[in-house]
């Protein structure tokens, strides 16, 4: 069996992980503030980080949603504020039809990735073929085979705008494996971590799937190539134990 | 007496420039961006919000914050987001004065 996974432009990345995350809100798994945090710390890697320089249309319009949800929950804070003082703090969530909104639109984005990557056996069965044919490009689609992988995705994706939030100026890659070294064991050693599902499907050898590793770093490097700290990262995810062959 | 800097000589200014709104210069060697102005969906006093990245001359961001506006286009608000989060400040539109913090 062939699976097809479309290696991802960084847009088309981003705009994966925002869809996760506003669907996760509209179905109560997250909250929204939880979800401005997130798109905070996104945003600012559009304007001013990373992904600074990329003046596509997908990225643009990316960077316009993101901050009408910033903004509006500015706007939505003070209404909040002005509205219930002298009354018991309630939580603040958007309403379900903003939520829908943004969800259409970015759907509505079109990005295109760069290229495909064949596996030559279905995500979590080992001996990965990871031929890439870089001539596959134009296929319109942003989605992985598998939820739990795309799930991991997220979280991954979380990780490093958080830490490239944290440590913008780190200079060596020494320094940058210390930084990945010291996240991945909070992650490991924190019950009900926020990146819960990248400690589950990374960090815990019985299900450390090969496959998920070389999709992972897929995945890292076509998005970030230039960062020290995802270079540590790939790093880090390459050196983790294999599990043991079960055969093609 | 401050010097008014060439936002051509401030490295990245091109790249924020199309980025960002607008911009305005400062008389302290600085520059303010403006970002997307988003009008409210919610009806009230705040009409709308827009992020703002103060750069000093050698491109650094220095401080950013969030700046809503009442309908008159006036800042009735503010919300330093970097280098510290200082919550909410109110501004009297008029007076341009603190009434209050939450």
């Amino acid at each position: 069996m062939v699976d097809t996974q479309t290696r991802l432009t960084p847009a088309a990345t981003l705009q994966s992980s925002l869809v996760q995350h506003l669907q996760q809100v509209i179905n109560h798994q997250l909250t929204s503030q939880t979800l401005v945090q997130w798109a905070e710390t996104l945003h600012w890697q559009l304007l001013e980080g990373t992904d600074k320089t990329d003046q596509t249309p997908a990225t643009q319009a990316l960077r316009e949603i993101l901050s009408d949800i910033l903004m509006q929950w500015e706007c939505l804070q003070a209404h909040h504020h002005e509205t219930t003082q002298n009354q018991p703090e309630q939580p603040l969530e958007f309403p379900s039809q903003w939520l829908t909104t943004w969800l259409q639109q970015i759907q509505s984005i079109q990005v295109t990735p760069m290229s495909t990557i064949n596996f030559n056996n279905s995500v979590g069965i080992a001996n990965v073929n990871s031929t890439v044919h870089g001539d596959q490009i134009g296929i319109q689609t942003n989605q992985t085979p598998n939820p739990e992988l795309q799930a991991v995705l997220t979280d991954l994706q979380t990780l490093i705008t958080q830490l490239q939030t944290q440590h913008p100026s780190v200079t060596t890659e020494t320094e940058a494996l210390a930084i990945i070294d010291a996240e991945f064991t909070e992650i490991r050693q924190t019950p009900n971590h926020k990146l819960a599902t990248l400690r589950q499907q990374i960090l815990n050898p019985e299900r450390h799937l090969q496959a998920t590793k070389a999709t992972l770093i897929e995945v890292a490097k076509s998005a970030y190539e230039n960062s020290l700290l995802v270079k540590a990262l790939i790093t880090y995810l390459d050196t983790l134990s294999d599990p043991p062959d079960t055969g093609a | 007496m401050n010097r008014v800097i060439d936002p051509n000589t401030i490295p990245d200014h091109p790249r924020r420039a199309a980025t960002y709104d607008y911009f305005r210069i400062l008389p302290n060697q600085r520059i303010r961006y403006y970002g997307t102005y988003k009008a409210a969906k919610l009806p009230g006093k705040t009409a709308g919000a827009r992020l703002v990245v103060e750069v000093d001359f050698t491109g650094t961001v220095r401080r950013t914050w969030y700046e809503s506006y009442n309908h008159e286009n006036r800042v009735i608000r503010i919300h330093p987001k970097t280098p510290q989060d200082l919550g909410h400040i109110e501004i009297d539109p008029l007076t341009g004065k603190e009434t209050e913090r939450w």
